[in-house]
């Protein structure tokens, strides 16, 4: 309720403060007819930039036409210019007698330039939309329209395993920043006809490429339009990363629970498309997102798929248990200490009062220190250089460890548990922020009420994600339909997970047609 | 839009401090109490009065603070008062220590054998009572002094407390007649015509230090202590009432000396009213035997040897059961809960019976049926000076 009332004051306030202005409306004109206009226009547009390079040639049989050729030094295949295009068009010498008259750009396209991806246009805009993203712009004197040439041809990273989920077993190649590799990456798992690529170019200065990736059947409508209007809708002036799709297409923007999946592996996208989810790639990022997410998604990981059943399932549940852990483990320790000391086991009473004896803070300032001082290590080797980030292991396992304990500013039973629920966090990589961020507000809520202050937590959060449906599937789809069941809390053999999650799938909704166990019998 | 804006503020602000607030009032920091392990009650000459005596961990090393009690060990802080009731000496105390007393971790409950003369019943009520006194606490009865107890240390766990907790645990493997929490305590004592029984640990000298030990069971009626179970006795108990999950049995005889050891023991118990009215109690025990350990026996066949073996078993059972049944016709006290098996099985006749229940026990007959099935011989089969069977 609160949210929702922030969230609206938040958009009406946006609203009055938008300022109409287009950066584009400029350029949508018709080229001109003449090559030193156009030329000149070029230049005015894109100012003295260095790494623009406009190369005017004369051709034909008797040097009778004048052409340029407008691209960026570094975003295009020079060997490909020269071979591909210069080459065949200044040494054809083979031009009609009454060439002038009826040449045009078809026949270049056509019968001279020996490359694939050509499209012709007459305005402006798309003419620097094309250069500007890698093509070569083809002008001739005396022609309304020009050609875009795609030479796209730079330096970029191959494909590497991902850093963020290593895997044991399976695939190990991982997206790159490079939008055609992502996209192909994920084409050559999917080689059906039915897998669809919509395109769509986002950001009013990025020019920023995305690509929604689905399977036409599977994918449900209604979400695709969703998405479709939602991207449309952007406004921006840049797209840096797939993350800034996806603050801005979320449905909960100020919810705690991530509501839209990534991922850096193709296997685990194909495998979300053909689920029915629908992939977003953005260029210029080797993340990419898939919508609808699901909170049970945050659970399984790739390899839960490629290794056998059994040992999947041992893990999975591992993982929803080290969720509570990574989240109560601290609250629960500090609600037994200061409310509960009736339900610690005698013994166990005895080490916890002796090591609280030598501390001088509350329990809860205690756990605040280990907690705050355990985010800030993480950050600190998440940031820092290779070499570097040892240094601070160091500092955190030996400073924060020990020295802390023996000087007596927390005890450590307390150590113990903060990194007890630290390393639980590690499972679960994608509820990474919720968990830290729960950790904390279940931490006063158990200093405030004990117990109580546990449950009504607990309650309020599992009302929170009850309430959630990104794009119209319910954040517990899995748990609300009991055929999800077969790939939630365990994983089913693959050869009884006949039908596709039911919140999820459109039409197709069988992975295959009838029922086999691997060893034939029935 | 100001005033929604105050609103938000508003709602802002109170949700956190309506936690905050309200919150907390029975925050208790583990630095603020003391964690009471052990409860002793022991008689005084004014005779309204009873002794209390507390025994409280030792949480900090450093502390050696005489406020907190003058008598100590290493573990352990032991306080003391006089008072009437159990609450107004823990009211006394409280302002001896410089923490929270903290009930819930009661280990034991121990009353002196003097006041256990003088009458238990008064002082468990508290014990049932408070929110903060537990009901699986145990309860003992020591002979001699409680204080005495509570100030001995075991020699593998330093306070009393926590040692005796971990001897019942023990002995529990094999029977759980030792074992009596407070609310076995206090049902027993609400059944009309059933003799409490309780523990009783004991010092014993050994060579300079003085060990703990439990023996025998301390049998109670509406008054007080009426007399003590020995060990054979407390066997025979044991056997009765089923609380024997294994043990072994000592056969001492002419021909040799052998330990059985029983398991798998099935119980059957049955009152019967036959026709002159007469009160009979059947008990039947079914179990398995393992030869343990043999002694002697020399020049006597395998069959021979367990034949004898088995008879002479059910008749150590037979005894140990009738000893104890002497005893508790010789007391008048029905802390076999025969009553309360003819008040379950005849309710109607029970109305007429209760009324003279303490005539009616000593006509009270007890019919036993053993069947001993030897099931093991052990590693080896004939002891090593028998003959070989041939």
């Amino acid at each position: 309720m609160l949210f929702s009332y922030i969230m609206k004051k938040i958009v009406l306030w946006q609203h009055y403060n938008k300022e109409e202005h287009h950066d584009a409306d400029y350029l949508e004109k018709d080229i001109s007819m003449s090559l030193a206009e156009n030329i000149e226009f070029f230049r005015l547009i894109l100012g003295d930039s260095n790494d623009i390079k406009i190369h005017e040639f004369i051709f034909g049989s008797n040097c009778e036409f004048s052409g340029v050729l407008i691209y960026i030094d570094g975003l295009v295949d020079n060997l490909e210019i020269t071979e591909s295009i210069l080459k065949p068009i200044i040494l054809n010498k083979n031009f009609e007698e009454n060439a002038i008259e009826n040449f045009t750009m078809m026949n270049l396209k056509k019968s001279i330039i020996c490359l694939g991806d050509i499209t012709e246009s007459s305005i402006y805009s798309n003419l620097f939309e094309g250069c500007l993203s890698g093509n070569t712009i083809l002008l001739v004197d005396g022609l309304s329209t020009g050609l875009v040439i795609s030479t796209k041809g730079w330096e970029k990273r191959s494909v590497t395993e991902p850093q963020t989920e290593s895997v044991v077993r399976g695939p190990r190649e991982g997206f790159t920043e490079d939008f055609r590799t992502n996209t192909s990456l994920i084409r050559r798992r999917i080689k059906s006809p039915k897998l669809k690529m919509e395109n769509m170019i986002i950001g009013r200065k990025t020019y920023t490429n995305i690509c929604i990736a689905y399977i036409e059947g599977v994918a449900k409508p209604e979400v695709l339009q969703t998405l479709r209007n939602r991207l449309r809708a952007i406004d921006v002036d840049s797209i840096m990363d797939s993350g800034y799709i996806e603050q801005y297409i979320e449905d909960y923007p100020f919810s705690i629970f991530p509501t839209i999946g990534y991922s850096e592996k193709p296997d685990v996208i194909a495998a979300k498309i053909l689920e029915g989810r629908i992939a977003v790639v953005v260029d210029g990022s080797p993340f990419v997102l898939t919508v609808p997410m699901l909170f049970v998604e945050s659970f399984q990981s790739a390899e839960d798929y490629y290794v056998r059943p059994i040992y999947a399932s041992l893990i999975r549940l591992m993982r929803f248990f080290a969720y509570f852990i990574a989240i109560y483990a601290v609250p629960g320790f500090i609600a037994l200490t200061t409310f509960h000391q009736e339900l610690i086991p005698t013994t166990l009473l005895f080490t916890v009062a002796k090591a609280r004896e030598a501390t001088p803070f509350p329990a809860i300032i205690e756990a605040l220190i280990m907690v705050i001082s355990f985010e800030i290590l993480r950050e600190a080797g998440l940031r820092l250089p290779r070499p570097v980030g040892q240094a601070i292991s160091i500092v955190g396992a030996l400073i924060m460890g020990d020295a802390a304990v023996s000087a007596g500013i927390v005890g450590a039973p307390m150590v113990i548990t903060v990194a007890i629920g630290a390393v639980s966090e590690f499972i679960i990589p994608d509820q990474g922020d919720s968990i830290s961020i729960l950790r904390i507000i279940m931490m006063f809520l158990a200093s405030a009420l004990g117990g109580f202050g546990l449950s009504v937590g607990f309650l309020g959060v599992l009302i929170h994600l009850a309430i959630l449906e990104p794009f119209g599937i319910p954040y517990f789809a899995s748990v609300k339909f009991s055929r999800d069941q077969q790939d939630s809390f365990v994983r089913l053999p693959l050869w009884v997970m006949e039908d596709r999650p039911k919140g999820l799938s459109y039409i197709d909704e069988k992975r295959k047609k009838t029922f086999i166990p691997p060893n034939g019998k029935k | 839009m100001v005033i929604k804006k105050l609103i938000l503020f508003k709602i802002i602000v109170i949700i956190p401090i309506t936690f905050i607030l309200t919150g907390c009032w029975d925050n208790k920091e583990l630095d603020t109490i003391s964690i009471v392990t052990g409860v002793g009650i022991d008689a005084t000459e004014d005779e309204d009065k009873i002794e209390f005596i507390l025994q409280i961990e030792r949480v900090s090393q450093h502390n050696t603070s005489p406020l907190e009690g003058a008598n100590t060990n290493d573990s352990s802080i032991i306080l003391e008062t006089e008072a009437k009731g159990i609450l107004s000496a823990i009211e006394k105390l409280q302002k001896q220590v410089t923490r929270d007393l903290f009930m819930h971790h009661n280990q034991a409950v121990i009353f002196g054998k003097e006041q256990a003369e003088k009458g238990i019943k008064p002082y468990i009520d508290a014990f049932l009572r408070q929110q903060d006194m537990r009901m699986e606490t145990l309860v003992f009865v020591a002979e001699g002094k409680a204080k005495d107890i509570l100030h001995n240390s075991m020699e593998q766990d330093s306070a009393f407390s926590s040692g005796i907790t971990r001897m019942v645990d023990a002995t529990n493997r094999y029977s759980e007649s030792y074992s009596v929490r407070v609310l076995d305590l206090v049902s027993m004592i609400i059944e009309e015509t059933t003799a409490p029984t309780i523990p009783i640990v004991r010092l014993e000298e050994h060579e300079k230090e003085l060990r703990l030990l439990l023996s025998g069971l301390a049998i109670f009626n509406d008054g007080g202590l009426i007399g003590q179970l020995n060990e054979i006795e407390t066997r025979g108990y044991t056997w009765i009432m089923d609380k024997f999950k294994t043990t072994f049995i000592e056969i001492d005889i002419e021909e040799g000396f052998s330990n059985l050891n029983i398991s798998n023991i099935k119980y059957n118990l049955e009152p019967e009213i036959n026709n002159e009215n007469k009160l009979i109690i059947s008990l039947e025990i079914i179990g398995d035997i393992v030869i343990s350990e043999i002694q002697g026996f020399d020049n006597m066949t395998v069959k021979a040897v367990t034949d004898t073996l088995l008879e002479e078993g059910k008749k150590v059972i037979n005894r140990e059961i009738q000893t104890c049944f002497n005893k508790s016709k010789e007391l008048n006290a029905d802390f076999l809960r025969f009553g309360e098996e003819f008040h379950k099985k005849f309710p109607k006749q029970w109305e007429e019976i209760k009324n003279n229940w303490n005539d009616m026990y000593q006509e009270v007959e007890l019919s036993t049926k053993i069947e001993l099935n030897l099931i093991d011989t052990g590693k080896i089969v004939n002891s090593l000076n028998m003959k070989e069977e041939n």
